[in-house]
């Protein structure tokens, strides 16, 4: 499907969407015998545990509101949901004993989380051989293949930085030389390549140049912003897309705003930043700063320009999933978008069967809180995105949409999909 | 670039790893104990002080007592209760016993951390250190830093003058010469190392208090710095403070030069190798009476 | 004089009897280790759970054996297990998965490799003498090993995943249960190299190096023969293990293969004891079992607590692990007369 059939099919909005958000009406004497079962697989301990305790709630939300209707609708009767959830602390030799327990000791219909790379690297066998729908947050490019049973509805690494080259990067005629800085590890590895592949390809007006890595536990970032701001005044760079996660950005750009950096040049930061991070707690280091984001925009609904980019079925799914308690982070969004999902492919397949299962994760447009997403054959999802900057000051929120559309589904680099 | 842009990056960056090896120096280069347990106590002095002054309301000093007083005792508590037992172990077994000891504990404190405190990262919101900069050769440079750069450079003299100008300095130099010969000398060996590991742990809180007003908060806040400390101590020369103080801000330094002129990826696996190669060196120049080849080859009845 | 005459004229039989490789005693060891094994194999088939983390533990098993080997009998600190292992998994990998290179010869090739990296790390050894000074060396060797491996391209950060089972010619073992025996037998091998190694004549050269280097030097053996062919055949088992690891878990990554791995496999060694043949299987049984049961009972997350107290308690008050021997065992007196006999 070429990328424009996609967005009208999408632009229609009245495609064949199951369920939806409203949630099920079902006669409270219903449900089977026996419980249907789920798997998740969080890292509650280690680096990430914030992220993982935070996606097991919004889960444990879902499974108690479906629990209270009578559970999920499977083949005519309601199946009270069991969440098995496990915790790998972020140990590949775990993750995947974990999802070999899941598959095949406790037998679950699907997982409905998992985490990390190295995570998702490890248990992909397990899942594919039994069969076994998956749906993680990890970014790795290299879990996607046709066929896989390996499902994601947040963005690739490749395809995270796409909404910024392409709504910022190569829309800006200011901008002609992006410098490149990432944490070490594959998601900035990844971001090089693509930005690569995409100033030789895509828009050779755009060059690039690298900045370096810095490693996890950098806190102090005064020599990357000195080298930044030097090569700015060499003429070499216009802007800075960065990869950092977690506490490393607040870090990150309390120090750029201090050193003058944020008023030199545009600082592109992708998803995996904002959907991740408190971005309270940076405050005026978001000046010039320019977010890509799929999920944390549903926070700052009261902008008027976020919201006409939310479809209204999106806003009343959000009011909903409020008035059950789940957390306001975008991680709870995306787990529970996660959860549902899988939850209205096992009703819509009428059964759980992996291959029926996947049949309606795949290529069946669903309705969530951020818009309508479609998972491809690969598994990956085309994600709804804006390219939002900030106001900083007393009041801390978002100021414009600079950009919005679809992210295309890229899992590949080069990648296979159009642009 | 300029030079002197550099330089004031190096000292910043100096300045933390100076922060932090301080205390490690007195601890590991003169006491000879490698405890991994200090990252976490550096920790736990952050967390103690955001609990007081953020959560609690207190003023800063009020704070930064309780945060020196908690990791105080809980130094006091791993010198007593474990390395104590330690002590009269043999070298090789010693060593390798109080890497494992204090591994233990610190994973144990680290995990509490994250338990009771949570993963997410913590701010301390203190205006005062973190909105008040000046621009020294284009580099901002807040009034949270200068602090460090004066309390790295004066906790590094503060333990010169500690162990070569006091009683209880010149005891614990005593101790580590000749254990045996200061027992007889009439020194209280065992408070001498109680008092010195105390002090250590206090210094190592300040230290966490300081970083936490620059930085964020995290459980594991202090293992890379740990890692550096460790670098640093052996460069700058087991036992020797004075060699400690220059190879923490010398480490900044190298740093700061290399990430504004050498691709980054390998700055870092550099100062393994920087520390590899001091090893080496280290014998092949201070065995000199066994030449190496000797060593490798030689000696009679090789079968 | 007298005295320690008489002792050793006492010990001559008994140390006798130890000197000689007892080849039928061992074989029916060997055997009945063998057998015991394989009535495991039904607990394996029956979970594809359990099965997984049987396998770990006997991956681990052949790996800290190695460890033993160099840490344990020979008491010489090497920090840098881990990096041997991932030395061993990522040759493997890449022979068996770009070049096409048959399994076994990988697995094999992957074991050499590492051997050779241990050479050059027993050369620095013998070269820095001091025990703390290699304990610093070598863990700073390690952390460079995996920055080099997170910097090369057929690696990189997310290690190398996708990789392919193991297999006999070309039977592939698909099954875990196949796999299992396949395991089972090299472990098997594993330990009996082991026990070969430490009963010979070079293993009790190597013990008393352990004990007493200087004491060896003055009788005129060159104690850098010794750390060499330790440390080389310590590295091969751990490289064997590394190369067992990649191909049966299907990803290495070199960040697990860094201090904290190391770390645990001295907490698994001590544990299971040193000097001990049975020891890196023990300590390996307990150290993957322990987390998993206290899962099941619903307590994940104490983890940390587990290993933190566990590496407390084991060094605090079993310095030399649960089945492990206790120093000194090798006594200068009986060295001496094991000597005489194999000169003999």
């Amino acid at each position: 499907m070429t990328e424009a059939n996609r967005r009208n099919f999408l632009k229609g909005g009245a495609a064949a969407v199951a369920t939806g958000m409203a949630g099920c009406v079902g006669s409270l004497t219903g449900g089977g015998s026996d419980k249907l079962k789920l798997g998740a697989v969080q890292p509650l301990t280690g680096f990430i545990a914030r992220m993982g305790n935070v996606g097991k709630e919004a889960q444990d939300v879902w499974v108690k509101h479906v629990n209270e209707q009578g559970g999920v609708e499977v083949n005519g009767s309601k199946r009270e949901v069991d969440l098995i959830v496990y915790d790998d602390e972020l140990k590949s030799e775990k993750t995947r004993s974990l999802a070999k327990k899941l598959a095949t000791t406790d037998n679950v219909a699907g997982i409905i989380a998992a985490w990390s790379t190295s995570g998702a690297l490890a248990m992909q066998s397990v899942v594919e051989d039994n069969e076994l729908p998956t749906i993680a947050t990890a970014q790795t490019v290299k879990i996607n293949h046709p066929g896989s049973y390996m499902l994601r509805i947040i963005p690739s690494t490749a395809g995270d930085p796409y909404p910024l080259l392409k709504g910022v990067a190569s829309a800006r005629d200011d901008i002609t030389s992006l410098g490149v800085l990432g944490r070490e590890g594959n998601a900035s590895q990844d971001m090089r390549d693509f930005v690569d592949y995409w100033t030789k390809n895509v828009d050779t007006s755009l060059g690039w140049k690298d900045l370096g890595t810095f490693p996890f536990g950098q806190d102090d970032f005064s020599s990357f912003i000195s080298k930044a701001k030097n090569m700015h005044a060499n003429g070499e760079i216009d802007a800075l897309l960065m990869y950092v996660t977690g506490g490393n950005a607040i870090n990150f750009l309390t120090q750029a705003e201090r050193n003058g950096l944020n008023d030199e040049m545009p600082i592109l930061m992708p998803s995996a930043m904002t959907d991740f991070t408190e971005i309270s707690k940076i405050g005026a280091g978001l000046k010039n700063v320019h977010a890509a984001s799929s999920y944390r925009p549903l926070n700052y609904l009261d902008n008027p320009d976020v919201k006409q980019n939310v479809p209204q079925s999106g806003i009343d799914a959000l009011k909903e999933y409020k008035s059950l308690g789940g957390p306001e982070d975008p991680i709870g969004y995306i787990h529970f978008i996660q959860a549902r999902m899988m939850a209205d492919a096992i009703t819509d397949a009428g059964s759980t069967d992996g291959p029926a299962i996947r049949d309606h994760l795949v290529g069946k447009t669903r309705s969530t809180v951020v818009g309508d997403m479609t998972l491809n054959d690969s598994g990956q999802a085309a994600l709804p995105s804006m390219v939002v900057t900030f106001t900083t000051g007393s009041s801390l929120g978002i100021d414009s949409v600079e950009w919005h559309g679809t992210i295309p589904p890229i899992t590949n680099i080069p990648p296979e999909t159009q642009l | 670039m300029s030079i002197a842009q550099n330089v004031i990056n190096g000292l910043i960056q100096g300045s933390l790893y100076a922060l932090f090896a301080a205390s490690f120096t007195i601890i590991f280069g003169v006491m000879d104990i490698p405890n991994m347990a200090h990252g976490a106590m550096f920790a736990v002095g952050a967390y103690v002080f955001y609990q007081v002054y953020e959560i609690l309301a207190l003023p800063w000093f009020v704070a930064l007592a309780c945060s020196i007083v908690v990791v105080g005792a809980l130094g006091a508590a791993i010198e007593r209760g474990f390395l104590d037992r330690l002590y009269g172990r043999d070298d090789s077994e010693y060593v390798f016993g109080v890497i494992l000891v204090t591994f233990g504990l610190g994973l144990i404190i680290e995990r509490f951390i994250g338990q009771f405190w949570g993963y997410d990262n913590l701010v301390i919101e203190m205006p005062l250190l973190q909105d008040h900069a000046f621009l020294v050769a284009g580099v901002s440079v807040t009034l949270a830093q200068i602090v460090i750069i004066l309390f790295g450079v004066g906790s590094f003299a503060f333990l010169y003058w500690f162990s070569n100008h006091t009683l209880m300095g010149h005891s614990l130099r005593a101790i580590v010469q000749d254990r045996e010969l200061a027992y007889m000398k009439g020194i209280d060996v065992e408070r001498v190392f109680l008092y010195t590991f105390v002090l250590g742990s206090a210094m190592i809180s300040i230290a966490g208090v300081l970083y936490g007003t620059m930085f964020t908060l995290s459980p594991d806040m202090g293992f890379n710095l740990l890692i550096k400390s460790f670098i640093i101590v052996i460069l700058g020369g087991i036992g020797s403070i004075f060699g400690a103080g220059i190879a923490g801000f010398g480490l900044g330094m190298y740093e700061a030069f290399a990430i504004a002129y050498l691709d980054s990826y390998y700055i870092f696996a550099s100062e393994f190798l920087l520390l590899i190669a001091y090893v080496l060196l280290k014998s092949i120049v201070t065995d000199a009476e066994t030449p190496i080849l000797t060593k490798l080859l030689a000696y009679g009845r090789s079968q | 004089m007298s005295d320690t005459t008489t002792a050793t004229d006492r010990d001559d039989t008994a140390v006798s009897r130890e000197v000689s490789l007892d080849w039928p005693r061992l074989g029916k060891q060997t055997l009945l280790f063998l057998v015991v094994g394989l009535l495991f194999t039904p607990l394996v088939a029956g979970s594809s759970y359990i099965g997984s983390f049987v396998l770990i533990i006997l991956v681990f098993a052949v790996m800290i054996s190695g460890f033993d080997v160099m840490f344990g009998w020979a008491n010489l600190y090497v920090f840098c297990p881990a990096t041997f292992a991932l030395i061993g998994g990522v040759t493997s990998a890449l022979l068996a998965d770009t070049v096409g290179a048959p399994f076994l010869l990988s697995m094999v090739a992957g074991a050499l490799l590492a051997a050779l990296v241990g050479l050059l790390i027993a050369v620095a050894v013998v070269v820095i003498g001091t025990d703390f000074d290699i304990v610093i060396a070598t863990l700073a060797f390690g952390e460079v090993m995996i920055l080099l491996f997170n910097n090369w391209e057929p690696v990189g950060p997310t290690g190398i995943f996708s990789i392919s089972k193991p297999a006999i010619a070309s039977i592939v073992l698909e099954s875990q249960t196949q796999q299992y025996l396949f395991l089972l037998v090299v472990v098997t091998l594993t330990i009996l190299a082991v026990s070969v190694f430490t009963s010979s004549r070079l293993g009790t050269l190597v013990v008393a190096m352990g004990e007493n280097e200087a004491l060896l030097a003055s009788l005129g053996y060159n104690p850098a023969r010794y750390k060499f062919l330790t440390i080389a055949f310590g590295a091969f088992l751990l490289g064997l293990g590394g190369a067992l690891y990649a191909h049966v878990n299907g990803i290495i990554t070199p960040r697990d293969f860094g201090v904290h791995q190391t770390l645990f496999f001295v907490l698994i060694l001590m544990i299971g004891g040193l000097r001990s043949r049975y020891g890196p299987l023990v300590g390996a049984i307990v150290m993957v079992t322990l987390p998993e049961i206290a899962r099941t009972f619903g307590l994940g997350n104490i983890r940390p607590y587990i290993v933190g107290t566990f590496l407390i308690v084991v060094v605090m008050y079993m310095p030399r692990g649960i089945v492990g021997a206790t120093p000194g065992t090798v006594n200068i007196g009986s060295f001496i007369t094991k000597l005489k006999i194999w000169e003999s």
